[in-house]
């Protein structure tokens, strides 16, 4: 019966909204200008299971709303600017844990542009660290984020305040801010023991001309251009001795938060150039816990860890956007060490085609999923491919 | 699922597609200049025809320039999100986009006679982003960025009289109005549209080799177009 589904999405789909363009809500007074827009998307997901995986039905085939989301953005002036953004499909999923990729509350933040050093951000939002991160996933064909940056290793949300500023026509952006350090899952109330905060930075440089923060070359940029960037993060919250963490802050792996010292830094480089476009990032994580007896030394003599862990990965992407068909072609390479003190590491490879009836505002998605290689000791699955058929509807 | 079954549903999909590739003339610049202009985002031929004015998104403020690029004199600060203006003999108008304002200058000292408010409920960001005056309607016509692209015919008081639905392009940035031609420049699809000044039909297309352009002017048998990214200002010869 699955099938039918499918093939009965994929047409109506089709069918719907070819011609009709849609756009966002503005209402101004002359100097405040409020803008409603959104985002609706969904799709069907179907895995192949292991064939020695018990309990066939568990985590197999399903229709999910992925996005219903509200983003509410003013503009006061020349100066000041906020956003507020919401997800209802997440905030109706009742779940406890906070998916870091898709929370329900994306962004609640004011920025203030009236000094000449720096613009000042405050509130809750994307921190500046990862470059695939701060691509909305709504300018991507697939549906899901790499590994590494989907909020399971980092947070990629939290609350704090952000200096930025830009330089030689926007092709140099600096950014540098402090932040809770327990990512989405701040809001939920108090700090940790350790009252500690996390610091955050990136610098990235573009040429010949600035590069926004997109994947995909829709408009067939004539001239190459690129972009690198590197960001960091440390923050050091020793729990004080019985303390622990917020509930569901460290993640499913134990590492957004941690009882120790924690550095994590990456760099990133994207091109385009006449519809093609790529992007490669990677990330290196160094957790330095307080105790020896921290479940992610695996239980390893000091001798062997010397009381710290390496975690980390990269991913590349390559990108093609078939002008006169109206769709793009992407495919991904990932890999992810969870802890470099056990033996294994995840590959993944993921193929995505888009078509867009109108342009990102209309787009039918679909990614396949591949497991190369998975580790098996700390993140077992019990899917081997997954293919994803959707579609996404913006008013924006 | 197979991979089979999954390539058939990608067939299907492409089905719905033009599969047209464009094949309009494609132009070279001859030549280009740097700006001193922070996010230029139109040009307009002053009436001595020896001057250009100059919008800066950044700055908000209009500048006049010769046509080496040489500032001659800038405005103040003039609104938020200034994107367009249109030279007439006897005033400037430029086009502030977030705020749907239209502000009238005179020539004398750049300071504003007058603002017109036109709303528009579209996009914050894809509002009036182009504007010329259709010296064969007599009228003004402001254009709609993209989401959709409306093409606006106003009075002289700036209300609307009519209106034209666009679908020929992804987006409109700019607009200008030369020798009983109406010429569209899209910056998404880096393409000049020739169109005919009573309704707009394309009578001919060329595609432009320039990254981002946002502003366009005839002067002199030259194409120019303002790049917002590069802040370059490139010289063609003025199509057919």
């Amino acid at each position: 019966m699955n099938k039918y589904y499918t093939v009965l999405l994929v047409s109506a789909m089709c069918f719907c909204n070819i011609t009709i363009t849609f756009s966002q809500i503005t209402i101004t007074n002359g100097v405040h200008n409020f803008e409603i827009s959104g985002c609706i998307s969904g799709f069907y997901n179907h895995r192949i299971i292991k064939p020695e995986a018990t309990n066939q039905s568990l985590n197999n085939n399903r229709f999910d709303l992925r996005d219903a989301q509200i983003q509410i953005e003013g503009r006061v002036g020349r100066t000041w600017a906020y956003e507020f953004q919401f997800d209802l499909a997440d905030i109706a999923s009742g779940q406890s844990a906070v998916d870091g990729e898709n929370p329900g509350l994306m962004d609640a933040n004011v920025k203030y542009k009236g000094f000449k050093l720096f613009d000042i951000q405050a509130g809750f939002g994307k921190t500046p660290y990862s470059r695939s991160s701060l691509v909305p996933i709504v300018y991507s064909p697939f549906w899901q984020r790499a590994q590494i940056v989907r909020g399971d290793v980092f947070s990629r949300r939290d609350v704090g305040v952000t200096l930025s500023q830009s330089f030689w026509k926007q092709r140099i952006n600096i950014y540098g801010g402090v932040y809770s350090g327990l990512g989405e899952i701040a809001l939920r109330g108090e700090n940790d023991g350790s009252g500690s905060i996390e610091y955050i930075s990136r610098l990235d440089f573009a040429y010949p001309a600035r590069f926004r923060y997109r994947e995909i070359d829709d408009r067939h940029v004539p001239i190459p251009m690129f972009q690198i960037g590197i960001n960091g993060r440390y923050t050091k919250r020793n729990l004080p001795d019985g303390g622990s963490f917020p509930a569901f802050s460290s993640g499913e792996f134990g590492l957004r938060v941690l009882d120790g010292e924690r550095y994590v830094y990456g760099f990133d480089a994207a091109f385009m150039y006449k519809g093609f476009s790529g992007n490669f990032e990677i990330h290196q994580y160094r957790g330095q816990p307080r105790l020896e007896t921290n479940p992610l030394l695996q239980g390893l003599p000091l001798e062997q860890t010397e009381r710290f862990f390496l975690a980390g990965g990269y991913l590349a992407q390559m990108n093609y956007f078939f002008k006169p068909w109206k769709t793009i072609l992407s495919v991904r390479y990932e890999q992810l060490d969870l802890n470099d003190l056990v033996n294994g590491r995840s590959e993944r490879f993921s193929l995505a085609v888009a078509y867009q009836i109108n342009g990102f505002n209309s787009m039918l998605k679909f990614q396949y999923f591949n497991i190369i290689t998975e580790e098996e000791n700390l993140d077992p699955l019990r899917w081997t491919e997954q293919f994803r058929l959707g579609w996404q509807f913006l008013f924006k | 699922m197979s991979f089979s079954k999954c390539f058939t549903y990608f067939v299907i999909i492409l089905s719905f597609s033009s599969f047209k590739r464009d094949q309009s003339p494609k132009m070279r610049y001859t030549n280009w200049i740097a700006l001193k202009v922070k996010e230029p985002s139109d040009i307009a031929v002053a009436p001595n025809g020896k001057t250009f004015f100059v919008v800066s998104d950044d700055q908000a403020a209009v500048y006049e320039m010769d046509v080496a690029g040489k500032l001659l004199r800038n405005s103040s600060t003039l609104g938020i999100d200034l994107e367009a203006v249109c030279a007439r003999p006897d005033y400037l108008y430029v086009v502030d986009e977030t705020p749907r304002k239209i502000h009238q200058l005179n020539y004398s000292d750049l300071s504003v006679v007058r603002t017109f408010y036109v709303p528009y409920s579209g996009g914050r960001n894809k509002g009036f982003e182009s504007i010329t005056f259709n010296e064969e309607k007599k009228c003004f016509v402001l254009i709609t960025e993209k989401d959709p692209v409306y093409i606006f015919e106003l009075d002289q008081d700036f209300k609307v009289i009519n209106e034209y639905s666009w679908s020929k392009s992804r987006d409109i940035s700019a607009a200008t109005f030369y020798n009983g031609f109406v010429y569209l420049l899209s910056d998404e699809d880096m393409t000049v549209f020739k169109c005919n000044a009573s309704n707009y039909e394309v009578l001919e297309k060329y595609r432009v080799n320039v990254h981002n352009p946002e502003g366009i002017a005839i002067y002199n048998n030259q194409m120019l177009l303002v790049a917002d990214d590069l802040e370059r200002l490139y010289f063609f010869n003025k199509p057919n």
